[in-house]
């Protein structure tokens, strides 16, 4: 039986300009299960960041929820008071934030800034509390794999992979349900990323944590991801689990990005890059937004927006006209 | 690197230095033309060889140089820093160590603190409603306070605050030795009275470029990512803006502050001409007016050692700030 943790329904976002509405975000549908980690795929600009500050209600001044419903644990987060959201945010769901380097500020120790959550999450600021703050800094420190005799240290006393697993250590502090993690290792080296990946595993298990796994690197969805979301344009255009999306990808774009990532243990081939450029979301076009890029595009595809259907099993949803077909 | 290594290499640094300021200030006015006849006697008076003669004796000048700087270095360290000219047989330090300082102190001490208070509280202001009304019109009305010339600021209050409206005394600092005053405290309110136009001027013409400065540096605390992640913590916004925020963007104004202390002493040169505010600035203006060389090195070493020492003072606070710094 899966536990639905986060479902996201019909989630538009759009940030209001002086004389432009961009549509970052249109009309998004997923869902993420309890334990499990969704992959987020798909180009710089795509919208997969607006997202995930949408789900945080973290959005930029011009940026407005205009329309959907993003559920928690069942819970609406759109209709919680900012103060009832100040006070889930961390304890429900954490954010690991794209620019691990200065995540941290660099004028407090690590420890202190782990500590501090904690703290503010208890709502009390005895001498046990902060005590136990502290004690959990250390664990959290443990888990991660860093010296928990460290916790006293200044960020730039961390190297790019231990600045991370801090972060990771942060976001752990208090135990929350779902965590949403933006471009956590596109900063760091292969090798470091490969081991960040490996402890966001073990940490999942361990805790059965919810992920968000935003990237554009296809190689770590495939490794890290049970689900795959791939985005274009602000659209959602195709969601399923990895080998489904991976395999047997029915919507044109998933099939195209694939082919253009170089595969190291296939055969050796010329990888074929995506002609064109994402539409403008300001003036996005009408009917399917990926139709001028597409070598399948007919005539409905310029007219009609695709439905987002579920396509060969329940859990497995396109967005396309004309999904699965072969492209030449 | 720690904290103890970093503050000692900074003395030391500072004591070097301060050691080098005494030296090229001796040397600057030994090859600066110009000599105590010329300064006693006025520069058309003809002077008897004889008479020429006496004063170079008096003040040492006709020894070699070295043995000049023997003695400099000598009756400094004593705290002595020799006699005026113009102002014979008054000491140096007499002038200004007195009520001029203090004078001194205490209008640029107002102004500076004054302004720095204002541009912190109104570059905030700015700074959190960035490209708004208000920020447009502050930063309006701060650049034309900048831009215009103190000396003509001043005028234009005399002219408008004493002249039209009769709510500021024309010039002058009462000093407290005058029989009028009944008490101190008589004279205490006349003083304040008379603060109101010089500290008004400076007070304007200060607060420009620092709300320029804070304004920017809480602007691009504000878009730094840690404050992102302290709001995506749920932190209370005033846990985000008084712990995570002020520390860093007090740095920079640490640095305006330690460069502003050496007007603590220089004073306004202009402001105090304009006000008749007998303080150090005008002492300036007077010692240079008149040639007076042991005056003006005096008031050149003090103005030196101000700034060196505020700048060490600068240097530790901001290792204090941020761990970052051990250079």
């Amino acid at each position: 039986m899966i536990m639905v943790l986060l479902e996201v329904k019909n989630l538009s976002t759009h940030f209001f300009l002086k004389e432009s509405r961009v549509r970052a975000v249109d009309d998004v549908c997923f869902t993420i299960a309890q334990g499990k980690t969704l992959g987020v795929a798909g180009e710089s600009g795509c919208g997969k960041t607006t997202t995930a500050l949408s789900i945080m209600r973290m959005l930029p001044p011009a940026g407005k929820i205009v329309n959907g419903e993003i559920f928690l644990d069942g819970v609406d987060l759109l209709k919680k008071s900012k103060e009832e959201m100040r006070q889930a945010k961390w304890k429900e769901l954490s954010y690991v934030f794209q620019y691990a380097m200065n995540a941290f500020n660099p004028v407090m120790t690590v420890g202190e800034q782990i500590a501090e959550v904690i703290i503010e999450k208890e709502n009390s600021k005895s001498k046990s509390v902060k005590k136990e703050a502290w004690k959990k800094v250390k664990e959290s420190f443990e888990i991660v794999g860093l010296d928990p005799d460290r916790i006293k240290n200044y960020p730039h006393e961390f190297s790019g992979g231990m600045k991370q697993r801090a972060i990771i250590a942060m976001a752990m502090a208090c135990d929350p349900k779902l965590l949403i993690a933006d471009e956590p290792v596109t900063a760091l080296d292969v090798i470091v990323e490969k081991k960040i990946l490996k402890l966001l595993k073990e940490i999942q298990s361990n805790y059965n944590l919810g992920i968000m796994f935003i990237t554009h690197d296809l190689s770590v969805i495939a490794e890290s991801c049970d689900d795959v979301a791939i985005m274009y344009a602000g659209k959602m255009v195709e969601v399923g689990d990895a080998s489904t999306v991976f395999h047997k990808g029915a919507h044109p774009y998933t099939r195209m990005l694939i082919r253009s990532f170089p595969s190291i243990l296939g055969e050796c081939k010329r990888i074929e890059p995506i002609s064109g450029i994402p539409p403008d979301l300001a003036n996005p076009p009408p009917g399917c937004r990926f139709h001028p890029r597409c070598p399948l595009a007919s005539k409905e595809c310029r007219e009609d927006i695709p439905p987002f259907e579920s396509f060969s099993s329940s859990r497995h949803h396109v967005a396309c006209f004309h999904a699965g077909e072969t492209i030449l | 690197m720690s904290l103890k290594g970093y503050i000692s290499r900074r003395a030391f640094d500072s004591g070097f230095l301060l050691i080098l300021t005494v030296i090229f200030n001796f040397v600057l006015f030994r090859v600066m033309p110009g000599n105590p006849a010329l300064a006693v006697l006025g520069r058309t008076g003809q002077v008897r060889p004889e008479f020429r003669q006496v004063l170079q004796e008096r003040y040492g000048t006709n020894l070699p140089i070295f043995d000049q700087f023997i003695i400099y270095i000598q009756r400094l360290l004593e705290g002595d820093l020799g006699v005026s000219f113009y102002y014979y047989p008054t000491e140096v330090s007499e002038l200004i160590f007195g009520h001029r300082l203090l004078n001194t102190i205490l209008l640029m001490g107002i102004s500076i603190l004054l302004s720095f208070i204002l541009a912190i509280i109104f570059g905030t202001i700015a700074a959190s409603k960035f490209k708004s009304k208000t920020d447009l019109v502050s930063i309006f009305v701060t650049l034309t306070s900048y831009s215009t010339p103190v000396f003509w600021l001043g005028m234009l209050i005399i002219f408008y605050f004493f002249g039209q409206f009769h709510l500021i005394p024309l010039s002058g600092s009462p000093r407290i030795e005058d029989p009028k005053y009944a008490d101190i405290f008589a004279w205490a309110i006349d003083y304040c009275y008379h603060l109101i136009g010089p500290v008004t001027t400076l007070t304007i013409s200060f607060v420009g470029a620092w709300f320029l400065i804070a304004r920017d540096q809480m602007l691009g605390i504000f878009l730094e990512d840690y404050i992102t992640t302290a709001r995506a913590k749920g932190l209370k916004e005033r846990r985000v803006l008084f712990t995570h925020a002020r520390k860093n963007a007090m740095l920079p104004m640490i640095s305006v502050l330690a460069m502003a202390m050496t007007y603590l002493v220089s004073g306004a040169t202009l402001t105090e001409t304009v006000f008749s505010w007998d303080g150090l600035g005008l002492l300036t203006f007077d010692a240079v007016t008149y040639s007076d060389y042991p005056l003006l090195q005096g008031l050149f070493l003090l103005v030196a050692a101000v700034a060196i020492v505020s700048s060490f003072i600068a240097d530790i606070i901001y290792a204090y700030l941020d761990p970052r710094i051990r250079y």
